[in-house]
């Protein structure tokens, strides 16, 4: 990226005055520069919100804005900001990135209810970056020093993004970061000069730290990286009060390379940022629907609080698309607003503009249930996962991965495992089964142990699941105890393991919601199938149908010392030391040797010597000397 | 002692250890055992527990360095040996019966030791009698004293709690004690090469036993007449090089094994000395380290390590006319004081014991000694269990107990070491030397003091 690389980074320290003041001129003679740039030539902003009931009545709300740029490394026209945040394309510029994906998250995507999530690379709970590096040109002939550069990079590329999101991302030190070789590949067009499917991962870098929470603080940041901030278009439902209310959010970032129309490779890519919320809410639990239980009816203005006001006029596009495939619920808006059915992905999709919306005098949409929502069997996803500890007490225990598998075909999928150092894993206890008892044997096992203070453990697991099976990957550990001040100040509750990753090709897109890997916005990828309306379903990629499950995070306690007694400890087990020490001294350098001085016993005649001691010193008693009793004595010593 | 008086015995024993190793089999670590001696911090540390080993072989048997992690701490040439025991199928069910061989071998040599030791005590005695005083015929070892002693110190070791659970729980220590017991009999057969090889082996194990090698020169040193300097070339020398061939031969098999990478010496002797992991065992070190301030961390670990060898060369000078006992306390004292103590390392002084029953007469304290070994081996697991699974507890009662049973084995040892001073000096003077004094000074005052 030679004409990035000159820009000044965001997010590294504190910029001094005079950066400071360079960076506001470069600033304004942007804006500058924006202004007499034609709009809509080369960027461009897209928000959409997709409402989908989901099979346990609850709602999933998923935002979307993408913000599309001509590649700054690109052509002139690329160095220009108009919507695309400055900030995002420097961070990629200072630190050769070519694909960055975040995610914050509270709460569990549980599959099994919820489908599979709509961000492309899914979202464990707490915080997840993950990031390529642009390969070096000529590639790095020493792999060493190629693999010590791309730490360099994320460490400082993690530091930077916490001071952009405003949360603990800097936390990212190589016990928390991995580097796995099957479960990712990069989601982005590769680069034009070199490409990298070879040896993607040697670029890549994966971090989690699943005890991170998410917080306003990190919604007001990530909010103003858009066009319109919250001020106005779909962005403005964004509080945080219905957001920390529901069951599941998360807060998505996500930036690589794409070409114009959903393809692999063009000449003139682009460079996407995709912001996302994703949302669960549970409506028959809300003030409206709680007279009746039965009735689980939402609408923008009871899940958010307030309505729809106005489109955020730098939009290309803000599109509503709510997913009546199951015809559960009618939507409610005025008459005359125009709207389009996709019958997509095995989906229908209605959608609406929120300008047509708007200019109906309308700022609401009511979602009424035809009849009332029934919780019955939920049709689980043919894939699906769970994980969870056993055993008890704070010596020993494991950590058991339950995989189902509903599909009447064996399907390969790739297992990642992080877990911490301070849990001693033993590899020789790794057991991968069905629940049948039959041992599966893995094509692949990629294993790397831990180092105290250091590495995690990292497993990968490439296997093929039997169909119509429940497959279990077990491995045991010990925990150990860390020195008193390494235990965080609430020892008691527990360590954090990060989730469990699961990635699989499936045969085919049921329960999906996010959208074709090369697609940039739920328009795009719906109107790709009112083209090739005939074969879609044949015409699905491979790569769209690849899912990332993140299973549970885990809660793991660890033994602990007394944290009070520091200086009692040492000071006993000194003395038990100088226990040893003391006599041996003695025996060693010392003689045993016949006393036979006076030695008065008892109180009374040693006050009786004291006291005639002290009257008259006219009667010394005077001791004999050992040569007069025993004669023998001093000769032999 | 006849063959056939130690068949029982010796059947019994092996019937104890597979009783307790039965409930060891093949239980995974995610179902904790309380019965299972494999499990028990007491018993298995990170240096000798058979899941490590396992572990490492695993790991060298994937292909990777068993030594990148932290789980593996045993030397190379035992890992080869893990792996080609692990690695025959047919022999998956008889592991346990491998550890119980060593161990019963162990027992045959501390009988064998027993012997040779009284017998050379008798002779020393026979050598020295001219300077004994006359009254200290009564003290004197008895020639039957040698028909009984190998009897009595293969019982003790046979039957001794510590180490039964030892091999039951299939720890590696059984190897170390294997070896030291290979090492003092050929110590005192006076066999300088036999000696340097199997301390060379024990060395190569657990570098503890490295203090060995000064009782090893005190031995060939007594009852000659020579100068510092022939000493130093006839006895010392001789004894480091052939030794340290021995080392260096093992050390570079392993070097050749392991692929000519030298990560196995810190994963094995580093993390002896520098004691980086802090898992509980009966020891002082662990919630030591644990409690301590950072910045005194490496301070207090090479006060600690010195500790635990700085004794030699004190008692060298002391104890220059009994080798064994030398070796004997430095055995108990490093038992006491290396990072990673076991019963194993307990266990197998405490079946020395019979071997100094001479001793027992002149000490003050077995009693109390006894007592208390036998209330922290009882209470540790209790207090253990009471701290891990029942949450009732903390770490504080778990490592009182540890500092007990540490308090216990310091007296006993001291106690000895007074005894056997106490028994020279009776020896020389007569033991009715108090009540002449007091006599001879009408005040029964005297006493026999250190000064």
């Amino acid at each position: 990226m030679p004409a990035g690389r000159p820009l000044p980074s965001a997010g590294q320290g504190t910029p001094g005055p005079c950066l400071l003041a360079a960076l506001m001129g470069v600033t304004l003679w942007a804006a500058g520069q924006a202004a007499t740039v034609p709009s809509g030539s080369t960027e461009s902003f897209h928000e959409e919100a997709l409402f989908k009931p989901l099979a346990n009545g609850q709602v999933l709300v998923h935002f979307r804005f993408t913000t599309l740029k001509a590649d700054p490394g690109q052509d002139a026209a690329g160095r220009h900001f108009r919507l695309f945040p400055r900030s995002m394309a420097e961070l990629m510029a200072a630190h050769d990135l070519r694909e960055l994906d975040l995610s914050l998250s509270r709460g569990v995507w549980r599959e099994a209810a919820m489908g599979y999530h709509p961000r492309l690379w899914g979202s464990p709970p707490g915080a997840r970056v993950q990031a390529w590096f642009e390969p070096e040109s000529p590639p790095a002939p020493d792999h060493v020093v190629q693999a010590d550069s791309v730490a360099r990079r994320w460490d400082r590329l993690t530091n930077a993004l916490s001071g952009q999101l405003c949360a603990s991302l800097n936390f990212f030190d190589a016990t928390s970061t991995l580097c796995p070789r099957f479960s990712f590949q990069p989601a982005g067009i590769s680069p034009l000069d070199h490409p990298w499917e070879n040896n993607a991962s040697a670029h890549f870098q994966l971090g989690y730290l699943p005890r991170e929470n998410v917080c306003t603080e990190n919604l007001t940041p990530w909010k103003k990286l858009l066009p319109c901030q919250s001020k106005r278009g779909l962005a403005s439902l964004l509080h945080a009060a219905p957001i920390h209310r529901t069951n599941h959010h998360s807060l998505g970032l996500s930036l690589r390379h794409v070409c114009p129309s959903g393809v692999a490779h063009c000449s003139h890519p682009l460079l996407e940022l995709v912001q996302d919320v994703t949302l669960v809410f549970r409506p028959h639990q809300m003030p409206e629907n709680a007279r009746d239980d039965s009735a689980s009816a939402w609408s923008i203005r009871s899940l958010f609080g307030i309505g729809l006001t106005s489109a955020c006029p730098m939009a290309e596009s803000s599109q509503l698309l709510f997913d009546v495939t199951d015809d559960l619920y009618h939507l409610q808006w005025p008459e005359g607003v125009p709207d389009r059915v996709y019958e997509a992905d095995g989906r229908r999709v209605r959608a609406v503009h929120l300008d047509h919306l708007l200019e109906r005098g309308s700022s609401n949409v009511i979602a009424n249930y035809r009849q009332p929502v029934i919780y019955g069997l939920i049709p689980a996803p043919r894939l699906h996962a769970h994980r969870y500890v056993v055993g008890h007490g704070q010596a020993q225990g494991g950590i058991v991965t339950k995989i189902t598998n509903r599909h009447s075909e064996p399907l390969a999928v790739v297992f990642l495992d992080v877990i911490p150092w301070y849990l001693r894993t033993y590899f020789h206890t790794l057991r991968i089964q069905t629940d049948q008892g039959m041992t599966i044997r893995p094509h692949r096992v990629d294993f790397s142990p831990a180092r105290d203070r250091d590495r995690p453990y990292v497993l990968e697991v490439v296997l093929t699941l039997p169909p119509q099976s429940v497959s279990q990957i077990s491995i045991d550990f010990e925990k150990s105890i860390l020195k008193w001040l390494e235990y965080p100040p609430d020892a008691n509750h527990g360590f954090y393991v990060s989730s469990a990753l699961i990635t699989a090709v499936l045969p085919d897109r049921r329960n999906f919601t996010h959208i074709g890997r090369y697609y940039s916005t739920y328009d795009q990828w719906l109107e790709s199938f009112s083209i090739t309306s005939s074969n879609a379903s044949t015409a699905e990629p491979r790569s769209d149908r690849v899912v990332r499950i993140f299973t549970e995070s885990l809660l793991i306690n660890l033994p602990t010392p007394d944290f009070s007694m520091p200086y009692n400890v040492i000071c006993l087990a000194c003395t038990v030391v100088a226990l040893a020490f003391g006599p041996l001294h003695n025996i060693t350098t010392k003689d045993l040797r016949l006393d036979v001085g006076p030695e008065p016993e008892g109180i009374v005649q040693r006050v009786k010597a004291k006291v005639t001691g002290i009257l008259g010193r006219s009667q010394p008693l005077s001791p004999p000397t050992p040569a007069e009793t025993d004669p023998t004595l001093e000769e032999r010593q | 002692m006849s063959a056939s008086s130690l068949m029982i015995p010796y059947w019994l024993g092996i019937a104890l250890r597979i009783y307790f190793s039965s409930s060891s089999a093949s239980t995974g670590l995610a179902s904790p055992d309380a019965f299972n001696p494999a499990q028990r911090v007491e018993i298995a540390t990170p240096l000798n527990a058979y899941h490590r080993l396992t572990e490492g072989v695993a790991l060298f048997n994937q292909g990777l360095d068993p030594y990148s992690g932290v789980l593996c701490h045993e030397p190379p040439l035992f890992l080869k040996l893990g792996q080609w025991v692990q690695g025959r199928r047919a022999w998956a069910k008889k592991i346990p019966a491998f550890f119980i061989m060593f161990d019963l071998l162990t027992a045959a040599l501390v009988g064998l030791l027993a012997r040779l030791v009284v017998q050379r005590l008798l002779q020393r005695q026979n050598e020295e009698s001219d300077s004994y005083h006359k009254d200290a015929a009564e003290l004197l070892l008895e020639q039957t004293a040698l028909d009984s002693v190998d009897f009595t110190a293969q019982l003790s070791y046979l039957f001794n709690p510590f180490l039964i659970l030892s091999s039951a729980g299939q720890t590696t220590t059984v190897f170390d004690n294997f070896f030291l017991a290979l090492f003092l009999v050929a110590m005192l057969k006076k066999n300088r090469i036999g000696a340097c090889l199997f301390l060379a082996l024990a060395v190569y194990k657990s570098f503890y036993p490295i203090m060995l090698l000064v009782p090893l020169m005190v031995m060939f040193m007594e009852g000659s007449k020579k100068s510092w300097r022939q000493e130093l070339t006839t006895n010392v020398l001789p004894t480091l090089v052939i030794f340290c061939g021995f080392l260096v031969g093992l050390l570079w098999m392993s070097y050749m094994i392991m692929g000519r990478n030298p990560s196995f010496l810190w994963a094995t002797y580093g993390f002896i000395l520098s004691v980086p992991e802090l898992t509980p065992n009966m020891g002082l070190f662990w919630y030591f380290f644990t409690e301590m301030f950072e910045h005194f961390r490496v301070f207090f670990v090479c006060t600690f390590q010195i500790n635990a060898f700085i004794y030699v060369i004190p008692l060298a000078i002391k104890l220059r006319h009994d080798p064994f006992l030398l070796a004997f306390t430095l055995i108990g004292l490093t038992a006491i004081f290396k990072s990673y103590p076991s019963y194993g390392d307990v266990g197998f002084y405490l079946a020395l014991l019979p071997i100094l029953s001479h001793l027992f007469p002149y000490t003050k304290q077995l009693f109390v000694v006894a007592v208390m070994l036998t209330v922290t081996t009882v209470l540790g697991p209790i207090l253990y269990h009471l701290w891990i699974y029942n949450g009732s507890a903390n770490a504080n009662y778990f490592f009182a107990i540890n500092l007990v049973f540490g308090t216990a084995q310091i007296f006993l040892l001291t106690d000895l070491l007074f005894a056997y001073l106490k028994r020279e000096f009776y020896l020389i003077n007569g033991y009715k030397i108090l009540n002449q004094v007091n006599e001879s000074t009408q005040k029964p005052h005297a006493r026999i003091v250190l000064t």
